[in-house]
């Protein structure tokens, strides 16, 4: 491939995975079909035995589900942020990435929004979480932080969903124009009839401004509600004003590691060098960086705070993270979150793929055990030490927490094989655009 | 206490005089919110695809941008103003030349999108909790500002950014399975631009073909009167 790919290679190179499994792609996800059921029957399990399978130890109601619904809500916040914030900002680098990175947040909020229904027990209870009228006279009580949640998280879902389909339309259409026969039907069908006319093209772009105008506050305000689940409570550990911010940064940091999780493995098996490369990956990494010195230094803010209280409440909640029962997870979240990214600072690493998918496994790690770490230990250590328990979990937890690995790696896969996970349009705007101009004075 | 009928017809309602509000002021203003582009009209007159090409067009393919800007200029100074341009990808310089700096208005969609999300949320959260009084936590007052500001906020998003959705939907023509067959050429949406001049009869059809030809198109195709 010459330097800069011509409009008709963008098209050939991005659409060419599309519609073929390949061996690898098959065994995947034929694995992490399996890992599903696994998950699937957990919950089946839950849902025919009751929450007691869970490995709830009163006072502590939220453990295993709530922790893993927080950190798909954070993985779920670099897409909109890289796709909206980025797309403000201009940042070129944006271009290569966005489309799988908002692909990758629809489909972790759809695995964190699986969790409120895990949680609730009585599944079929759910929809008295949403305001609806009924004869009871009974609606949902919007001065409580969770009720803000089922309104931040449903917004950010539908907005960003909106978003992602919106961005889709004229790459759908070129898919369409690539193939025949029943798949030309159906992507014609998806694309609306999308034919890129000068009309379509105004309103579009006018309409994608505004899109993103709108996401820019969502991807700041989701996060911080889900913070507020936890800081407006009267919880020692818990009731922080610094939340909202340590619980941003600590979504785009770990939004930004699955990003990289999932484009290094990509690039790599796509061949998509003249569009994902490392500049692309640096830059994430450098987010990375910035937002966890963030997140470390929020770590410690908390701790300083809690001792400068002199609430002796506040401050036993940090003692114990540090050296009680749950002192292996706080260690294992300052290793994953603190220490180990540190190695980013070097540029050798920033752009060595290999070590950067490493670290990014590692974030991803540590800022589940972030969310276990806030949650767990600080109800298992409350006011009344007669309350104070050790809240382990229940296979029934682990497998469900498994199982939506495999849920969200199953809708990844699938859109990989159906949809461009690279924006065919944006990267042509990137581009040069063909002149004869140019063909004249290269002759 | 609120009754419970009174609390749905204002929620209900107030929604509908913010959409009543803000068309009210959208008519007021002037603004051209129904005004149909030479496009609409051109895939109206023709009748749609399926029905081969449509012996009014003259269709111009192009390889190279710089050919097509110097098409349209021409097409444009010989008087012609039923065109469409077709592309791969959005070109500030084709928006400039056919419209000519004036904006889109899908962003009084998305204005009024937002109002509505926004009273909408905001007036639902106070009459439910004045409908339903005994949710009063921590001594708060029943209609509670700043908690009430984060539903408002994300009603504002969701409205509006639904409303954006319509609002591309309807000024983008979409679904639009109907349009000339002229303007659905597989090679537009990768790497070639197209240029589809509408309503044209006899000798006028050679003209633009010879226009076009003129200004560096790759194929220019005339279809044939029946």
């Amino acid at each position: 491939m010459s330097a800069q790919p011509t409009y008709a290679d963008v098209n050939k190179d991005i659409i060419r995975p599309l519609f073929k499994p390949t061996a690898l792609w098959t065994i995947v996800f034929i694995l992490d079909l399996l890992v599903l059921g696994f998950g699937v029957y957990c919950w089946s399990y839950q849902l025919e035995y009751g929450m007691g399978v869970a490995g709830y130890a009163p006072p502590v109601f939220w453990g295993v589900y709530i922790t893993t619904f927080v950190f798909w809500v954070g993985i779920g916040h670099a897409g909109t942020l890289i796709s909206a914030i980025l797309y403000l900002f201009r940042a070129r680098f944006r271009t290569g990435v966005y489309r799988a990175s908002e692909a990758m947040t629809i489909f972790a909020v759809i695995s964190a929004a699986l969790f409120p229904m895990i949680h609730v027990g009585r599944l079929w209870y759910v929809f008295f979480l949403f305001p609806y009228p009924n004869q009871r006279l009974l609606w949902p009580n919007f001065k409580s932080p969770l009720l803000w949640d089922v309104f931040a998280i449903n917004t950010y879902l539908t907005i960003s969903a909106v978003f992602f389909f919106v961005g889709l339309i004229p790459d759908i259409a070129s898919v369409r124009d690539s193939n025949r026969g029943i798949i030309k039907k159906v992507y014609n069908v998806l694309c609306l009839g999308w034919r890129g006319t000068d009309n379509q093209w105004r309103h579009y772009m006018a309409a994608y401004g505004f899109f993103a105008a709108l996401c820019t506050p969502l991807v700041v305000s989701v996060h911080s509600v889900v913070s507020w689940d936890f800081a407006m409570a009267q919880t020692a550990g818990w009731h922080s004003t610094i939340f909202p911010p340590y619980f941003v940064a600590g979504a785009i940091f770990s939004g930004c590691a699955m990003v990289l999780t999932l484009l290094i493995p990509m690039q790599k098996l796509f061949k998509w060098d003249a569009y994902i490369n490392v500049y692309h990956h640096e830059s994430l990494a450098k987010l990375c960086m910035l937002t966890g010195l963030i997140l470390t230094y929020a770590y410690g803010i908390e701790h300083f705070i809690a001792w400068y209280s002199d609430n002796p409440y506040e401050w036993g909640i940090f003692v114990d993270r540090i050296s009680g029962n749950y002192d292996w997870v706080m260690w294992t979240m300052v290793l994953c979150n603190c220490t180990i990214p540190l190695v980013l600072w070097f540029k050798k690493v920033r752009t060595n793929l290999a070590a950067l998918w490493v670290v990014s496994i590692f974030i991803n790690i540590g800022m589940w055990f972030e969310r276990y770490n806030i949650i767990a230990s600080a109800l298992a250590h409350q006011f009344d030490p007669g309350a104070w328990v050790f809240y382990k979990p229940s296979w029934v937890e682990i497998g469900i927490l498994v199982g939506s690995f495999a849920w969200f790696f199953m809708w990844f896969l699938m859109f990989v094989k159906l949809m461009p996970s690279v924006a065919i349009a944006e990267i042509k705007e990137g581009l040069r655009p063909p002149l004869r101009s140019d063909e004249k004075e290269a002759a | 206490m609120i009754s419970y009928e009174v609390v749905m017809v204002t929620v209900a309602a107030a929604p509908v005089l913010c959409i009543i509000g803000a068309v009210l002021a959208y008519k007021v203003a002037g603004t051209p919110f129904a005004k149909r582009t030479t496009w609409d009209e051109a895939a109206e007159l023709a009748g749609g695809a399926g029905r081969g090409p449509n012996p009014n067009n003259v269709k111009g393919v192009f390889a190279y941008l710089d050919d097509l800007m110097t098409a349209i200029d021409r097409v444009k100074k010989a008087g012609y103003t039923d065109f469409t341009v077709i592309s791969p990808l959005p070109r500030h310089e084709i928006e400039d030349a056919i419209y000519e700096g004036k904006p889109s208005p899908v962003r009084w969609w998305t204005m009024a999108g937002g109002l509505v999300g926004g009273t909408g949320g905001f007036t639902l959260a106070c009459l439910t909790s004045a409908v339903w009084p005994m949710a009063l936590p921590g001594g708060k007052p029943v209609v509670s500002v700043p908690p009430f500001v984060i539903i408002t906020f994300e009603c504002t998003v969701l409205i509006g950014g639904l409303i954006t959705l319509a609002a591309i939907i309807y000024h983008c023509r979409l679904p639009s399975f109907d349009l000339d067959v002229e303007c659905m050429d597989p090679r537009y949406s990768s790497d070639h631009f197209g240029l589809v001049v509408h309503g044209l009869e006899g000798e006028k059809r050679d003209d633009v073909a010879k226009l076009l030809n003129d200004a560096g198109a790759n194929e220019v195709a005339v279809a044939q009167e029946a």
